[in-house]
């Protein structure tokens, strides 16, 4: 009998379109997401994305295709803040989430 | 103690130690700078304006907040950001956006009320941990205030 090797794990990525992940309250913040496996895309991978402001309700929760090219994820907060999102493969663990936390006008917040 | 330089008195600590060090700052007049690194207990209270409050969450379910009149009271002065209001002294303050554990909001609500000169160094990435190189720069920055750096 030939053990066949177990599949690499997917590994999850996400940028946030400003380096600094800094916005201000009226941006849109941009997300790339994507999926791979051993360093290639994964594009038939079911992912959950979910984003929100942080440690609130989530404003969503989707289950999306990964797709060849990732995808984007357009969010934003309405007052100053900070917005929370992660992506996970559906059938990942939480080691296999990626986060990204930006900032919305942080010089605001609490004030 | 002789070996104890008073004159020349800093004070730094993270997370409950970030907190601590904030209230020694402002209690105390013979400390000289401070360096806070993702202080917890920061508005805590916030949960009941719909943003989230710092470490530890008592708040998070707002029910409690009807149900502990008192503790909400009380942690309404022991707040760190009430001492963080309270501060005279240069502050080095650093943390990461990725903190599960005491959430940016909160950090940045503390951050906010500092009146006293303040540096801030976000190391984005960074979750509820202090790096080698935020520890190296705490320890750089310390001694330049005190006027022991090289």
């Amino acid at each position: 009998m030939v053990m066949q090797p177990a599949p690499a794990p997917v590994a999850m990525q996400v940028e946030a379109s400003h380096a600094d992940w800094h916005y201000r309250v009226g941006d849109t913040a941009v997300f790339a997401v994507r999926a791979t496996r051993g360093g290639a895309a994964v594009a038939d991978g079911r992912v959950v994305v979910q984003y929100g402001a942080e440690r609130m309700r989530p404003m969503r929760t989707d289950t999306v295709m990964a797709g060849r090219d990732g995808m984007r994820v357009r969010a934003a907060l309405s007052t100053p803040g900070f917005l929370h999102l992660t992506a996970r493969p559906i059938d990942g663990t939480a080691d296999a989430t990626a986060m990204v936390t930006v900032a919305f006008s942080a010089d605001a917040a609490g004030r | 103690m002789p070996q104890v330089d008073s004159a020349r008195y800093a004070i730094e600590g993270g997370s409950q130690g970030g907190a601590l060090t904030l209230v020694g700052a402002a209690l105390d007049a013979r400390v000289k700078a401070i360096a806070v690194t993702h202080p917890a207990m920061a508005d805590q209270l916030a949960y009941r304006a719909g943003r989230a409050g710092g470490w530890p969450h008592i708040f998070e379910d707002t029910s409690r907040l009807a149900l502990m009149p008192q503790v909400t009271r009380t942690i309404e002065y022991y707040d760190a950001v009430n001492f963080a209001r309270r501060v005279r002294v240069p502050g080095y303050y650093t943390w990461g956006f990725n903190d599960l554990t005491t959430p940016p909001t909160s950090m940045h609500a503390l951050y906010n009320q500092v009146t006293a000169p303040k540096e801030l160094v976000i190391v984005k990435e960074v979750g509820h941990v202090r790096t080698p190189a935020q520890a190296r720069a705490i320890r750089e920055w310390l001694l330049r205030q005190l006027g022991a750096g090289n």
